[in-house]
């Protein structure tokens, strides 16, 4: 799409309706090993984000990728694995105490879950992670 | 009856921190670094094309002289240059129209397009550069900045 044809979206996107521009963006980091290296089901964490994040945000893409982390609490350990990031774009007006609790809600679950030393995620750019994981 | 309770916004930071995690840093904004060289790259070969003659952009539809300092014009063809490793053969003239267009919104703040563009698609990118590549862009880069293109 050459820059004419999206300026031509962008007024035909905003013509519609009174649609607020998502300046925001929110990402999840969705692992494909447990912290000792047991493969996860990783499609299945990755789908369940991905459907999360689109009922919270109204959409959400996975890019996957390879990443590795420093596990202090082990012997600092780097342990590398293959991921996801989930990424949904926002506007300031999504950011809602119910989306927190639910978004956390299922953080912590994955946490949990998939047996995970850490969580991590992005919020406009600011990298988060959570490293205890709070019981249902 | 009763109302149902309104969904309270929250500002960004609140939002993190309430999903329980702890801040570890911040992703600076990409300006004009490797990965957006390299997609300023690709973006401005699929603008210019050719009737037979030199490549160009057919929007360009005026010409004007643009008086300059001898060392940005060295450094409009520096750039030229390297963007002939990135296969796109553009004149330093031609470079210069194309940093107008993405440099005016900055000072308009009107045609927000290309600049969302730039952005989004950075924001996208997962190409790894090797070392010897980035470091050199980043030495272009701030050739750029130095003399206001970018």
């Amino acid at each position: 799409m050459n820059d004419s044809e999206y300026s031509s979206k962008i007024d035909m996107i905003g013509s519609i309706g009174n649609l607020e521009p998502k300046d925001g963006n929110i990402g999840i980091f969705v692992p494909s090993m447990e912290r000792d290296g047991t493969p996860l089901d990783h499609e299945k964490w990755r789908s369940d984000t991905i459907h999360l994040m689109s009922s919270l945000f109204g959409g959400a893409t996975a890019f996957e990728g390879f990443g590795g982390w420093l596990d202090e609490e082990q012997g600092n350990k780097v342990k590398s694995e293959a991921i996801s990031v989930v990424v949904s774009f926002i506007t300031a007006s999504e950011l809602t105490e119910k989306k927190k609790d639910c978004l956390k809600k299922y953080l912590h679950k994955m946490g949990r879950e998939a047996k995970q030393g850490e969580i991590g995620y992005l919020l406009n750019g600011i990298f988060y992670r959570i490293k205890d994981f709070e019981n249902e | 009856m009763n109302k149902k309770a309104k969904d309270k916004i929250l500002t960004p930071q609140e939002f993190a921190e309430g999903l329980g995690g702890e801040k570890v840093g911040e992703i600076p904004n990409f300006s004009i670094d490797p990965i957006g060289l390299k997609f300023m790259a690709t973006h401005i070969g699929k603008r210019l094309s050719s009737q037979g003659g030199r490549p160009t952009d057919p929007s360009w539809k005026t010409i004007r002289k643009v008086p300059m300092k001898n060392e940005t014009w060295k450094r409009l063809e520096t750039i030229a240059e390297a963007y002939k490793e990135h296969a796109v053969s553009i004149a330093p003239g031609q470079l210069a129209g194309i940093a107008l267009e993405y440099g005016l919104p900055q000072l308009t703040e009107q045609d927000e397009a290309p600049r969302a563009l730039l952005e989004n698609c950075l924001s996208q990118s997962t190409y790894t550069f090797p070392e010897h590549e980035m470091q050199e862009a980043r030495e272009l880069t701030s050739v750029a900045k130095q003399s206001g293109i970018w």
